[in-house]
Order: C-alpha cells, then sequence, then structure tokens
C-alpha cells in the first residue's frame, strides 16, 4: 500500500517535470536563439542548439540600447517608489479610520483599475505634451504610478487589515502620532504585504508597452518597445530579438525565484480574501 | 575577437578606400564646406530598412568631418509614420532629420512638420546638390505645391526578381504581363518550390500592394490619379470597385495558390526572406531588397537570379510602382543648420555612392551608369530601364494617403482571405474612402 | 476626532485627487473630442460634428468584427485556462509534500511572469510559418504544416493558444491556493464515506474554489478586455479582420489615423463597456460572497 502511494507519487512528480519543461520550451528556444547568427538563423531545417557560443547580439543590444534599459530600470524603480510613497498613507488611513461611505470609496478605486489604458490614451497624450512631461521618463512615471495606484491601495487595505488593531491604538496612547503609527508600526509590520504591492507595482512597470508605446519618442523610449522594433514589416531581426527578449525577462526571473513566496502571497491574499 | 577585428578593418576599409579616392577626384572640400559641431547630436528619424545598417558605417564619416554625434532611431514602416507625425504635432524638437516615404509627402508638408528645402538648396553650391542628377520622378515626389520636402537618397522602384535556374529548367521566359506572371507561378509551384511570394499582411502591406499592381492592370485608383495627369487630385473619385481593381484583388486571391503557407501575414520583409532563402522562384520586390538577395550572409540565391521590369497591362506602357524615401528637416528641429550640413553631405554624389555601394537604391542618374555601381549590382541596369515609365503619384501624396492605403488595405485583406466577396470588400472600400475624401474637401462625384 | 479626520483626509488626499485626474479628467476630455472630426495631423479639419462618430461607430462592421472577436477571445482564452489551470492545480497539490517542489511550481507559473510582448515576439518566432520551429517538428512527425498566426482561419486560435500559455498559470497559482485551504479532514471523511473523485470535487474542492475562481476570472475579463500587446507584435489584428481586438481598432484610429475624434468615441465605447462588464461580474460576486456568509 504504502509502496503504490510513493510509487504513484514519483510519477506525479514525473508527469508534473514534463508538463513544467514542456511549458517553459518556448523560453529554452528563445535563450537558444539567442546566440546564433543570421545565418544560423536562416537554417532550414531549425537548428536547436548554437555552433558556438555567439555574443554578438547581446553585444549589439548592450552597445545601442543601454539607454533604452536605463529608461526601464529607472521607470521601473521611480514608478514603483511613487506608487508606495502615495497608496501606503491612504491604504493606511481606508484601515484605520471610521468613515461614511467607505465600502463605496474602496469600490470606486478599485474601479479605475478596471478602466483599459487605450480608453484614457489621446487625453493622456495630450495632457503629457501639454505639461511638456512627452517623451521623459517622468511623464511615464506620471502616468504608470496613476495605473497603478488602485490595485496597489486595494492590496495593501488588504495587508494592513490584518494586522491587530490594538497595537496602533496602544502606540497612539504611548503618544505616537498617527503618522508615526503609521511609518514605525504599520509600515514595519506589513513589511511583507508591501513587498508584495512593490513587486507587483514593478512587473506592470517593466512590462507595460502601449502607454510607452505613446508616451515617448526617443529619449524616454523603454526595452519593451524596442522589442517590438527587431520584428517590423520592413525588417524582421530574429537573433537581435531573441538575444533583447533574454535581456528583458532575466530580471524577472530572478525576481520570480527570489520573491516566490511574494508572489503567491499576493495573488491569494490580495486577491483572494480567505 | 580578432577575427571581429580583422573583419572590421576589412569593412572599413572598404568603405573608406573608395571614398577617399572619390573625394581626391571630386574634391569638394568638406572641411569648408560643413560646419564645427563638436559637441552637438544630430538625430535622425527613419524607417528600419536594411539599408539602415549602412548608415552605421557611413554615418561616422560625418561625425569626423564635423564632431558632431549622430543618433539614428529607425522604426518598422507604420511606427515611423506615427512617431513622425507626433513629432510634427507635438512640435518637438527631438529629431532633426526626417526620413519619410514617398505617400507621406503631402500630409508633412501641409501639416507643416517638415522644412521647406528652396532656401537651403538655393544657398548651397549647385555642384555639390547636382539636383537634375536625382531620378526625375523622384524630384517630383519630394515636391508639393512649389515645396521641396526633402532631398532623395533612396527612391525605390519594384522589380521583378526570378531564379534563373528554376526559370531555365521549365524553359520560361521573365513575365512581361500580369497573365504571364501568373502563368509562371503556375508552372514553377511544384516539389515544395512555390511560384511567388506577395505582400498579404492587413493594413499598409497589402494596401501598398494594391496601389503596386493597379496600373499593371490598366486600372487607376482615382479619376485623375494616372500617368501623365495634368492635376492628379483634380477629381479625387476614388475608382476601388472598377473591374480593373476588382481583377487586382482576385489576383491577389488567384495567388494564393502558388505562395507558400502562412502567406497571409507576409509583409516586405518576409516576402524577400522566402525568395532569399530559396523557397520561391520569383519576386517582385523593392530595389532595395535587391542587394540582400546579392548577399551571401542574407542569402542563398546569390548567383541564381536575374531581374526584369515590372510586368505590365497587355498592350499597355510599363508602370513600375515608385516608391521610397527623403530625408527632411524637422520644423522644429533646434539644428536646422547642422541638419542641412548632413542632409548635403549625405546625398551628395560621393557619399551617395558609398551608400549605394553598401546596399542603398540608386538616387542619382549619374549612378546608375557608374562603372564601380554597375559591377558590384547586376540589376542596376533594369532600374535605369525602369525609371522613364516611373510615376510620382503612383500612391497618392496628399495628407490622407496613410489612411487611405491602411484603409483599402484592410478591406483588400478580408476579400482575400474570404471573409468578404471581393466585390463587397471592393465596394465598401470605395464607400468609406469616398466619405474619407468627401470630409476632407476633395471633388469626389459619385 | 477632528484631528482625526484631518489625518485622514491628508493621508487620503494624494490618492484620492491622483485618480481624480486619471479617470474624470480623461473621460471628460473624451466625451468632448468624441463629438468632433479632429485629426492630429490634419489640424485643418475640425468642427462639431454631435454623435455622428458614435453612429459611424455603431454600423462599423470591422469595429463589430473588433467585439465579436475580443468576446471570443476571452470566453476561450478563459475557459481553457480554468480547465488547465485546474488539472495542474491538483497535480502540484498533490504532489506538495515532496521536496523541491516548489521549485518546480515557481518555473512553472514564469510565463505569466513574462512580458507580454516577449509573450508575443517569441510565438511568432516559433509559430512562423518558413522558419519557425513549430512547423519543423510537425513536419518531423509527418504532418502538414499549419499557418498559425498566418491564416484567418487560424490566428485567432493562435492568439488564444498563446494566451492561455501565458495565462494559465494565474489561474492555476488561485486554485493552488484555494486547494491547499481545503482541511485534510474533509478529504478523509470524504474516502471513509466511500466517496468518488467527482464528488470530492463537487462537494469539497468546488466550495473552497468558487471564490477564487471568480475573481480570477474577473481579473482574466479585464486582462482580455485591454489585451494589446500580443496582436501588436503578432497579427496587428489580421489577417482580413480575424484577430481585430477593440483596443488595437481603437489604437489604430487615435495613433494609426490620428483620428482623436472618431477614436475617443471608441474609447468612450470601450469604457462604457468594460464598465457593463465589471459592475455584472461584481454584482455577481458580492451575490455569492452574500450567499457563502
Amino acid at each position: 500500500m504504502y509502496a503504490r502511494k510513493r510509487l504513484k507519487k514519483a510519477v506525479l512528480v514525473v508527469v508534473a517535470l514534463v508538463l513544467t519543461i514542456l511549458n517553459i520550451t518556448p523560453l529554452i528556444w528563445t535563450f537558444m536563439s539567442g546566440f546564433k547568427t543570421r545565418l544560423e538563423i536562416f537554417t532550414i531545417p531549425p537548428v536547436w542548439i548554437p555552433k558556438s557560443l555567439n555574443l554578438a547580439n547581446y553585444e549589439a543590444i548592450f552597445d545601442k540600447r543601454l539607454h533604452n534599459l536605463e529608461n526601464s530600470v529607472a521607470i521601473t524603480v521611480g514608478s514603483t517608489a511613487g506608487v508606495l510613497l502615495i497608496a501606503v498613507p491612504a491604504a493606511f488611513a481606508l484601515t484605520v479610520f471610521a468613515m461614511k461611505n467607505k465600502k463605496h470609496l474602496e469600490f470606486w478605486i478599485l474601479s479605475t483599475r478596471m478602466m483599459p489604458p487605450i480608453a484614457a490614451a489621446i487625453p493622456l497624450y495630450l495632457g503629457i505634451k501639454e505639461i511638456g512631461l512627452y517623451d521623459t521618463r517622468w511623464g511615464v512615471m506620471l502616468i504608470y504610478i496613476g495605473f497603478n495606484l488602485p490595485f496597489a491601495i486595494w492590496m495593501a487595505t488588504t495587508f494592513m487589515r490584518q494586522l491587530p488593531g490594538e497595537i496602533f491604538e496602544a502606540a497612539l496612547v504611548d503618544g505616537c502620532s498617527w503618522p508615526q503609527v503609521l511609518l514605525r508600526i504599520a509600515v514595519p509590520l506589513s513589511v511583507g504585504g508591501l513587498s508584495t504591492v512593490a513587486i507587483f507595482t514593478a512587473l506592470f512597470c517593466w512590462n507595460e508597452l502601449l502607454l510607452a508605446v505613446f508616451l515617448t519618442s526617443s529619449n524616454a523610449k523603454t526595452f519593451t518597445v524596442v522589442l517590438t522594433e527587431f520584428v517590423g514589416q520592413t525588417n524582421i531581426v530574429w537573433e537581435l530579438m531573441a538575444a533583447g527578449a533574454v535581456i528583458q525577462i532575466v530580471p524577472i526571473v530572478i525576481l520570480t525565484f527570489l520573491t516566490q513566496r511574494y508572489i503567491v502571497a499576493g495573488l491569494t491574499m490580495g486577491a483572494v480574501k480567505q | 575577437m580578432l577575427k571581429r577585428l580583422i573583419s572590421l578593418t576589412v569593412v572599413l576599409s572598404c568603405i573608406l578606400l573608395p571614398l577617399s579616392l572619390a573625394q581626391a577626384q571630386d574634391g569638394v572640400d568638406w572641411d569648408a564646406e560643413l560646419g564645427d559641431w563638436s559637441g552637438n547630436t544630430l538625430k535622425i528619424l527613419m524607417v528600419g530598412d536594411p539599408w539602415v545598417t549602412a548608415f552605421d558605417d557611413i554615418n561616422p564619416l560625418f561625425e569626423e568631418l564635423t564632431g558632431a554625434n549622430i543618433v539614428l532611431d529607425a522604426y518598422g514602416y507604420d511606427q515611423t509614420h506615427e512617431k513622425e507625425v507626433l513629432v510634427g504635432t507635438s512640435q518637438s524638437s527631438d529629431y532633426d532629420v526626417i526620413v519619410f516615404d514617398a505617400p507621406w509627402v503631402g500630409e508633412f508638408a501641409e501639416g507643416g512638420f517638415v522644412e521647406d528645402l528652396t532656401p537651403y538648396l538655393d544657398a548651397t553650391d549647385p555642384a555639390i546638390i547636382a539636383w537634375d542628377d536625382f531620378m526625375p520622378s523622384f524630384i517630383d515626389v519630394v515636391t508639393w505645391k512649389e515645396q521641396i520636402t526633402g532631398v532623395p537618397f533612396g527612391p525605390y522602384i519594384l522589380l521583378s526578381h526570378y531564379r534563373t535556374d528554376l526559370y531555365e529548367e521549365a524553359g520560361l521566359e521573365p513575365a512581361e504581363t500580369i497573365p504571364d506572371f501568373v502563368a509562371n507561378a503556375q508552372a514553377l509551384t511544384k516539389d515544395g518550390m512555390y511560384g511567388a511570394a506577395l505582400n498579404y499582411q492587413r493594413g499598409s502591406p497589402i494596401g501598398q500592394a494594391w496601389f503596386e499592381y493597379i496600373y499593371a492592370f490598366g486600372g487607376k485608383p482615382f479619376e485623375s490619379t494616372y500617368p501623365g495627369s495634368p492635376d492628379p487630385y483634380a477629381d479625387m473619385t476614388p475608382l476601388l470597385d472598377s473591374p480593373e481593381s476588382i481583377a487586382v484583388v482576385q489576383f491577389f486571391k488567384d495567388m494564393l495558390d502558388y505562395v507558400p503557407i502562412g502567406a497571409e501575414n507576409v509583409a516586405w520583409d518576409e516576402r524577400a526572406t522566402l525568395f532569399a532563402t530559396g523557397q520561391v522562384a520569383a519576386v517582385n520586390a523593392w530595389t532595395v531588397r535587391t542587394p540582400g538577395f546579392a548577399n551571401p550572409e542574407q542569402s542563398i540565391v546569390v548567383d541564381k537570379f536575374a531581374t526584369a521590369m515590372f510586368p505590365h497591362a497587355e498592350g499597355a506602357e510599363p508602370s513600375p510602382p515608385l516608391g521610397g524615401w527623403a530625408m527632411g528637416i524637422n520644423k522644429f528641429s533646434e539644428q536646422k543648420d547642422m541638419a542641412w550640413d548632413y542632409i548635403k553631405w549625405f546625398t551628395s554624389q560621393d557619399t551617395l555612392k558609398q551608400f549605394v555601394l553598401a546596399g542603398g537604391p540608386p538616387a542619382r542618374m549619374s549612378h546608375m551608369e557608374d562603372p564601380d555601381i554597375l559591377a558590384a549590382q547586376h540589376w542596376i541596369p533594369t532600374v535605369a530601364e525602369s525609371v522613364p515609365y516611373t510615376y510620382a503619384d503612383c500612391r497618392p501624396r496628399i495628407p490622407e494617403s496613410s489612411e487611405i492605403i491602411t484603409t483599402i488595405g484592410n478591406y483588400v485583406s478580408q476579400a482575400v482571405v474570404g471573409e468578404m466577396s471581393v466585390e463587397d470588400a471592393m465596394k465598401a472600400a470605395d464607400e468609406d474612402i469616398a466619405t474619407l475624401l468627401k470630409n476632407a474637401g476633395y471633388v469626389v462625384n459619385q | 476626532m477632528a484631528a482625526n479626520r484631518r489625518i485622514r483626509n491628508l493621508f487620503l488626499a494624494p490618492a484620492i485627487i491622483y485618480l481624480l485626474f486619471m479617470s474624470i479628467y480623461p473621460l471628460i476630455y473624451s466625451l468632448y473630442l468624441s463629438t468632433t472630426r479632429k485629426n492630429l495631423s490634419r489640424p485643418y479639419q475640425k468642427g462639431f460634428i454631435g454623435f455622428d462618430n458614435y453612429s459611424n461607430l455603431i454600423t462599423n462592421d470591422l469595429f463589430r468584427t473588433a467585439i465579436e472577436n475580443t468576446i471570443v477571445l476571452a470566453v476561450a482564452s478563459i475557459l481553457i485556462e480554468l480547465i488547465i489551470a485546474f488539472f495542474i492545480a491538483r497535480l502540484f497539490v498533490a504532489i506538495s509534500d515532496v521536496p523541491g517542489s516548489s521549485i518546480i511550481r515557481t518555473v512553472f507559473i514564469l510565463p505569466m511572469m513574462l512580458t507580454p510582448v516577449v509573450s508575443g515576439l517569441l510565438w511568432s518566432y516559433i509559430l512562423s510559418p518558413s522558419l519557425g520551429i513549430a512547423n519543423h517538428i510537425l513536419r518531423e512527425l509527418g504532418q502538414a504544416p499549419y499557418p498559425w498566426l498566418a491564416s484567418s482561419d487560424t490566428a485567432l486560435k493562435s492568439v488564444i493558444m498563446i494566451n492561455v500559455w501565458q495565462w494559465s498559470p494565474f489561474l492555476m497559482l488561485l486554485m493552488l491556493a484555494g486547494l491547499m485551504s481545503i482541511p485534510r479532514e474533509q478529504y478523509e471523511a470524504a474516502a471513509m464515506d466511500g466517496a468518488n473523485i467527482l464528488q470530492v470535487v463537487r462537494h469539497i474542492e468546488m466550495p473552497f474554489l468558487r471564490n477564487v475562481v471568480l475573481i480570477g476570472i474577473i481579473f482574466r475579463v479585464i486582462d482580455n478586455f485591454r489585451l494589446f500587446d500580443i496582436i501588436y507584435v503578432t497579427t496587428r489584428g489580421g489577417p482580413g479582420s480575424a484577430t481585430e481586438v477593440v483596443t488595437m481598432y481603437a489604437y489604430r484610429e487615435m495613433f494609426g489615423f490620428f483620428n482623436v475624434g472618431y477614436g475617443s468615441a471608441a474609447a468612450v465605447l470601450i469604457l462604457i463597456m468594460a464598465n457593463i462588464v465589471t459592475l455584472v461580474l461584481n454584482r455577481f460576486i458580492r451575490g455569492e460572497e452574500g450567499n457563502v456568509r
């Protein structure tokens, strides 16, 4: 009986392993293609493993596209910081203060997240242009922060609600002001939850395309926009696309492994009230 | 590393050597002619066509001459148009040199996106500009109501490319007319080989293709838009549901039998790649692609292809499609003098010759007789043969052109994939375009 | 108390002002633009035209196709994702006590973390009819090559496939969390009662999964409604109108043709549709919550 159970489990592990490898085969294929030369890309039948560890594609990208990578990093970091700065106090207020129509306010905040970016595209483009922030990192950050606030506030509120309210009261009795309660107690205690908020905001900013396409042209162009240019109507450079894709996803893969606990927690606690 | 260094040296000397020779011959004193732009950055916005790599080799020469630093941003076809209009409408000074396609000329001139170059041309030594040496029909392209919107540097002509080995084996001659073209494609589609490759991708790729073929079917897009017309935009009544137009779309549909699988998403790059990788026996492609077919790094048909003039309607004059690129100055650039220095340097006879040798299409008539170029590029005579028949307005150059071409392309694509009948699709396209043109204030009689 | 209120407002104000600006200003501006014929690249073309843009949109076949495609895409993707997610989640639950299984799980969910542009690009390379590895494998297996993204019959299916590949892990994670929260005893009790697998799924697992799944569905509906990146890099809405979706349609009008008047009308309609969908789903969930509690 026991042996059979073990065997069954072993089979399941193998199945899971096979499915997982199949699931990421496209990533492996892309990784391999990043090392190919132009001729290897055009070889029919396609070659799985390139003849040599050709780094020319990576060199070409770092040579010419470093600026765009820097933009992506700066915009991601800046937007994430901005989101936390605005969302955390708001979430704290929604957690600790009584309020009329709180449910409605919360729902309204969340509903702004439902807005498809395309629905606001023209006004945002014209507005950003008007205040002179078109094609600047600040302009992109300004908009990214706005698009991330609803979800961030919602998630941060969920996490803060799990803190015992008595701690706040005790701190107030001890003479802490509300901002002190927020900074010294609420934030440190919910640091895990806030990390989740930060991770999801950063992911959004790092991955975003549509807004970046029309908010930037040259100076603030992000790396996601650059990636779309490798596969144009007039010129398709698969080998650069593959290398670029690898550069784009390496930080994500690292982040996923480092923070997998938070990702699962974020999705389950942020999105699911258990 | 060593290997790379050697190849770099070879490449550089290939480019530098002829240039220094040419300079010695023509003796333009660029040091005196060009300003000192040390510390300035010149920004160029252009399409990412295959010759974009030639700029990487040629631009350093300008940087060396003037001290300027050149930044070049290249995009796909539609994206280039979108970006350039955004630069113009947002009055951005981010770019100095704007590279634009023939159909966008009217839009950029009327919208005030590009500088009128007439005063710049007048102030420059005519020997350097050699304006009359440019392809005459492309001079027409860049001229919009007395205004010079840009200097030609990359006019494209559509050529027939065919596999000499396969044609010989099958005893075929390159197609002179469309029926020949179809018959050849049919005859060569066998044993895993396909007869041709065409642009089928929805939007501008197939929309442009419709304009490429409409004259070859004896038709015209609008009432007054035809070679020799006194004013191509006098009567803009669209003729999209004319028998000729229907025939073009039906031809696209019929040709689906002779093109490789996945045709419906093919745009310029795949169209050429299919030929370069030996999967199709013929392709009608812009001259910008031809150097790639002859480049062993990108092609396996290097010694196996030849060119011929684009097929035409039976009993009619040939009308090879004309397209391609000119360089203009962004109206809102803050460095217009540097931009002009760059343009006049790049389009000068010597620099442009290096560009052609590095894979650019010839813009100057003298280059089509240049022994170096003729020796390196066996298709140049076909280009020269086509030039007299080219027509500047074969695709309209009015401000609405881009929308017209894309809209037509969407309908043609729907007809080709069978979502609508050819007649219904072209009727709907005709109505849409008529409304668009009427709203824009053109003469439309229906 | 008054001090508290001031602090509360101080904490909330930046967020609320920000969100007002992000939602109300675009709405009003779009409403205004949508009644004009404004075109960015043709500044001479302007004028108030009332609701013409809206009536043109509603009667436009391509816009209607875009709506249909968006719905098909959302429904098909989510259904398939749910089925795949359920089985994979059960698989991971079954091996959750095996050391190292969390690493396998993390690798499995990688696609959902991926930049959507990248997933679009890498699939368009894999599915390229002539150069792609997918057709090469099919040929090796003795099958006819498949046109994938490049035929009007198969393009939408291919986009759905990419979508499912990327987002099944998301629903899988949610379901995993739901399944893991089921107390062991319930399974044991069921086993004692001799319940079969279907009964276990229906009477024990479903109740725990319902809420997670509903919230997951809301997220996925919203995501599909704004789907842009994958289409933008693979098909741009073609061939024909096979993969035309509302975002692509509006994008082309706004930034391809610069018809900001007409494009804004499309934006307003998209916004209205998104709100209706959200309201319906939300009502549904709130109703469900009411039943559960």
